[in-house]
């Protein structure tokens, strides 16, 4: 797929990046914890698959795109302080602030029980592992994408999120058997 | 019996083994391969042989409800995207695929 022809590539840049601006804003926000700091990102990645659509294959638009915000991402960071600022208490108070639903509200309470004791055992987690499940469980990536996004081998995605699941399972058992003992 | 006939034969007495209770594949089989088989990734053994075992062993069916619940609530963390953001980027998009000048 390589022209010198503008239309053409203003063609292909309206069918291949348009459509992946919700995933990388995902993504971007993932990086940045930040909205404006997400929305630069994307802007960014945009730029720079404008400026190089012409040299793209066509295939896997959006693990093309990823791996290009990942690189933007590392160069944003170089040049100003790093934005990883992960705030557990901020969404755990979001999940006690829901309102339960009128539908079935022991459900309700059983859900968020379980989603709460979910996310204080993903918060116990490393960064390394986070990262995986956010790109997977929460952003929706398949494994390659995540792979291209986070810039490491398939497999490692792989076994890193099934041990990071694995440990999740751990946790919730042990808090489990903590909640049976009170 | 050329060989042939006798991997059929082998083959379908596999395949009512996994009915009758008794599955093809083993535990640890199937458990290196439950996070693959619940994210829809490709796995090392067929999808078929995991949904057998997974209906015929209560175990490993119990561990695959643990994981897909997890995996649930793991998904029900994600945040709300942002409209106005979305909205921003998409009308930046647009105007950018509309411009002259690729740089």
């Amino acid at each position: 797929m390589t022209t010198d022809d503008s239309p053409d590539s203003q063609a292909l840049f309206e069918k291949y990046v348009v459509p992946e601006t919700e995933v990388m804003f995902r993504v971007a926000m993932s990086i940045t914890r930040n909205k404006a700091d997400a929305e630069d990102l994307v802007q960014d990645t945009m730029l720079r698959a404008y400026r190089s659509i012409d040299r793209f294959d066509g295939r896997y638009p959006r693990a093309w795109l990823l791996t290009i915000l990942r690189n933007a991402a590392i160069n944003r960071v170089r040049r100003k302080r790093p934005e990883l600022m992960r705030d557990p208490d901020l969404t755990m108070q979001r999940v006690a602030n829901t309102d339960p639903d009128t539908a079935d509200v022991e459900a309700v309470v059983i859900d968020r029980t379980f989603d709460a004791d979910v996310e204080r055992a993903l918060h116990s987690l490393s960064d390394n592992f986070i990262e995986v499940i956010e790109m997977v469980d929460l952003n929706g990536l398949s494994y390659q994408e995540a792979a291209d996004a986070i810039g490491v081998p398939v497999g490692t995605v792989m076994s890193r999120l099934h041990r990071a699941r694995a440990k999740i399972r751990k946790h919730l058992a042990s808090s489990e058997v903590a909640k049976g003992r009170t | 019996m050329s060989f042939f006939t006798k991997f059929k034969k082998k083959r379908a007495k596999e395949n009512l083994s996994a009915t009758a209770g008794k599955p093809p594949l083993s535990c640890k089989q199937v458990g290196k391969d439950l996070q693959s088989f619940l994210d829809g990734e490709t796995t090392e053994v067929s999808s078929d042989d995991l949904k057998a075992h997974l209906e015929a062993c209560k175990d490993c069916g119990l561990e695959a409800d643990v994981y897909r619940k997890i995996k649930d609530a793991l998904g029900r963390q994600a945040e709300p995207v942002d409209e106005d953001s979305l909205h921003r980027l998409r009308d930046f998009g647009r105007k950018l695929a509309d411009s002259d000048e690729p740089n």
